[in-house]
């Protein structure tokens, strides 16, 4: 874990796959987001990001939209190799 | 019974499997979620089912969580049906997790198991079932299999009262510890004999949740839940809250690891396929604008006959119940029957087509999982005025009719957001304005401008609509823009039944509940407009000429007249405060009442002779400034009443009568005085 390599889950290209490491928001959202499975730890896919306008995570087979907003609050480490 | 579940996992599709038509849709005390209710037979078993809000945990997030676990706790259903999406397990059971938490009789439905199996997912039910502490049956909504096994369960669960065990979820010790210390304290207080209600409220304090913090009175028990939380951030270090939730995934993906053997994961590739050009940074627009496009050519072409069956039935009625008096008879009983009763429930019905219409097509969108899309793409525009994507939907089905759209805000999850939404979207130029820019416009201005005045309209409409919206998120709905979270479901075909159910939901409030108030705000104004009757009309005159006298006379009229020095300023005589007043039933009576105080007779927005008249009588500033005040102001009796519903409050109804009506008041003001002064169109 070496939070130098960690960015903002906005920064991310669309094809990505991420781990995600630090949740920074207000409490009743990051247990929403919890609830939707962004948890540290939990592995996500960047599947659409047009750096402007929301992001589509996929999440253990699952898609959901975040506002950049949000998305920028949530540090991640990006550990794929290839594009896909 | 209740259904708990996350949003798409099918569970008003098994709601409307298991109860049929006989459901009840209204409204849980002093919130604006959604309460359906059904009742059902189920072998010799009368059975009471509530669709809780779709949710993706208990917490205090949103309001649609406080409701469903608060009729959990407080109205004990004998058992609750948990609605999971199989082919998503892991997300779907950390509801599931809190609900065994709450120490409540569960029965899991693995409903889409149709979709699991073709995923390659193959679950060991009897395992899962024992280390859940609940029973499991897989169900696919869609093709109603497994329903009646599943009643059945839920029905042998309810009898037995067998609850799975709170305490089989454990935490790991430092959590453990921390909870054990808060319930002992709790446990001493009144209110707290339930040790399984002591335990959840103890874990819900250490996640923070303010709704459970709101009950706890004693300080001591903050200052503990606060000393604990620090202790546990300094061992784990990390928030109480986060742990917690990390040991539920915890737990299930031991279980699922246990009894789920999956061959491949495969969902969402077709969706993510479609998803390529639906929200392509450069097609996604224009499909999403053709589909707009089509949803409106559909509602007004297809509803087009329909109405004018309506219309015709309703004209055939007044003539049948007229034909009851001798001609020329003015009983007040005839008027009131067929000016007041038919006249008013037929101009409400007509639109019914259009309305049933609109809501089949959003259904349809809905239920396919666009409109989820929708969102995604408007959410920048949204985005800079304080609202986000979801907003964007009900705003459109205002340039339809402002009730449907106000009746759409419920999507939106924030009150601030669905507020600010609701008291603006009176501000999209619905389709009854239309005939008064129909009637105006060709009356004042030559025809090459005709298209660019129309649209001209439609554009302040919109601007306005942004810039209040702005002014509403930065004064009264202060507050951070709420953050955009949403799930992107994968594309479905919507099923008939489920389609033809959501547009009736929403169709028949209409019908309902607008139905009876402007039945009665008709029979109102038929009266203004009717009374008092002048006795000596010079019968010598022309048939236009009397009813003119006539209706002066009325009090309609001679509200007109008083308020003639108030509308003054904006260039407005009486007639046309007069014609005012009719528009607040119905935009487009506007026209016809202009009709009358012009002595024109039967006045429709082709009439040539009223717009002969309006081009004598006014300059191309006052037709310009009354379509302008007729777009901006005070909103229709009906939009009032759906406000009022929607909002459940008078005032929020009242502020936007009078905020729309002062608005349209100083800007049309400024309009005509400022374009007097400079001399542009008088
Ligand atoms: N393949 C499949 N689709 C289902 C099943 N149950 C429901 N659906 C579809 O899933 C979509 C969402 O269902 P809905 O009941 O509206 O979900 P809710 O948001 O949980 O109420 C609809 O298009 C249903 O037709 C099922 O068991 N299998």
């Amino acid at each position: 874990m070496n939070p130098a390599l960690w960015m903002p889950l906005g920064m991310v290209p669309t094809g990505r796959s991420v781990l995600l490491r630090r949740v920074q928001t207000g409490h009743g959202l990051s247990s929403r987001l919890a609830a939707m499975g962004l948890l540290p730890g939990m592995r996500v896919q960047v599947c659409h990001n047009d750096r402007n306008g929301p992001v589509i995570l996929g999440i253990n087979g699952s898609r959901v939209m975040l506002g950049r907003g949000t998305a920028n609050k949530l540090s991640v480490e990006d550990t794929s190799e290839t594009g896909i | 019974m209740a259904l708990a579940g996350n949003p798409n996992s099918g569970k008003t599709t098994l709601f409307n499997a298991m109860t049929g038509s006989r459901q009840h849709v209204g409204n849980y005390p002093g919130v604006t979620v959604e309460k359906k209710e059904g009742r059902f037979k189920h072998k010799d078993t009368e059975l009471n089912v509530v669709d809780l809000p779709g949710t993706y945990s208990l917490t205090a997030y949103s309001i649609e969580e406080v409701v469903a676990r608060n009729f959990i706790i407080n109205d004990k259903p004998d058992v609750v049906i948990h609605v999971v999406d199989a082919s998503n397990l892991e997300r779907n059971l950390y509801l599931g997790i809190q609900l065994i938490e709450l120490g409540v009789p569960v029965v899991f439905a693995f409903n889409m198991s149709d979709v699991a199996r073709a995923r390659g997912i193959h679950f060991d039910l009897d395992m899962l079932a024992s280390l859940l502490g609940a029973p499991i049956v897989p169900t696919v909504g869609q093709k109603n299999k497994g329903i009646d096994e599943l009643v059945d369960t839920a029905v042998r669960v309810a009898r037995s009262g067998t609850k799975p065990k709170p305490s089989d979820i454990h935490y790991g010790d430092d959590i453990e510890k921390a909870i054990e210390a808060i319930r002992r304290r709790i446990d001493g207080q009144s209110g707290f004999t339930d040790d399984i209600v002591a335990r959840w409220t103890a874990i819900k304090l250490l996640e923070n949740d303010a709704e459970v913090a709101k009950l706890i009175q004693d300080p001591d028990i903050h200052k503990a839940v606060e000393a604990e939380q620090a202790r546990i951030e300094k061992i784990l270090g990390d928030s109480a809250e986060m742990i917690i939730a990390d040991r539920r995934y915890g737990l299930i993906s031991g279980a699922c690891q246990k009894a789920v053997r999956s061959t491949c994961e495969t969902r969402h590739t077709n969706s993510d396929s479609i998803d390529e050009i639906v929200i392509h940074r450069v097609w996604g627009l224009p499909i999403f604008l053709g589909l707009m496009y089509l949803v409106f050519w559909l509602t007004f072409t297809v509803g087009g006959p329909p109405m004018d069956w309506i219309e015709g039935f309703f004209g055939w009625l007044g003539g049948k119940v007229a034909g009851w008096w001798p001609t020329g008879s003015d009983s007040i009983l005839q008027s009131l029957l067929v000016d007041g009763l038919i006249g008013g429930v037929g101009g409400v019905i007509v639109f019914l087509p259009n309305i049933l219409l609109l809501f089949l097509a959003i259904a349809f969108l809905e239920d396919s999982g666009y409109m989820a899309r929708a969102a995604f793409m408007m959410d920048r525009l949204m985005h800079k005025i304080g609202l986000h994507g979801k907003s964007f939907i009900p705003m459109l089905t205002g340039f339809g009719c402002s009730i449907p759209g106000i009746m759409a805000t419920r999507t939106l999850e924030n009150r601030r957001d669905r507020l600010t939404t609701m008291l603006v979207l009176p501000l999209m130029s619905c389709g009854a304005r239309l005939p008064i820019y129909a009637l105006i416009i060709p009356a004042f201005f030559p025809a090459a401008w005709h298209a660019t005045m129309l649209w001209m309209i439609y554009v302040i409409g919109i601007a306005l609509a942004i810039v209040s919206a702005k002014i509403l998120r930065s004064t009264l709905f202060k507050g951070e823009s709420v953050p955009f979270v949403m799930e992107l479901p994968p594309y479905r075909l919507p099923t008939l039944k489920g389609v033809l159910i959501h547009m009736w939901e929403r169709g028949g409030l209409y019908l309902k509940k607008a139905g009876t108030i402007i039945l009665g705000v008709s029979v109102i104004l038929w009266a203004l407009t009717s009374y008092p009757k002048t006795e000596t009309v010079d019968t010598t005159l022309s048939a236009e000429e009397q009813q003119f006298i006539q209706l002066s006379n009325t009090i309609a009229g001679r509200i007109g007249h008083a308020m003639e020095p108030l509308i003054k300023p904006m260039g407005f005589d009486w007639r046309i405060g007069t014609a005012m007043i009719g528009a607040f039933a119905a935009k487009e009576v506007f026209v016809a009442q202009l009709g009358i105080v012009y002595s024109v007779g039967e006045a429709d927005d082709e009439s040539e002779p009223l717009r002969d008249q309006l081009k004598a009588n006014y300059s191309p500033l006052v037709g310009f400034c009354i379509m302008l005040f007729m777009l901006i102001s005070a909103p229709c009796m009906a939009t009032i009443a759906v406000t009022k519903r929607e909002s459940n409050s008078w005032r929020w109804a009242l502020f936007q009568l009078g905020g729309l009506t002062l608005m349209a008041y100083v800007l049309t003001l400024i309009v005509y005085q400022t374009g007097s002064l400079l001399g542009i169109g008088i």
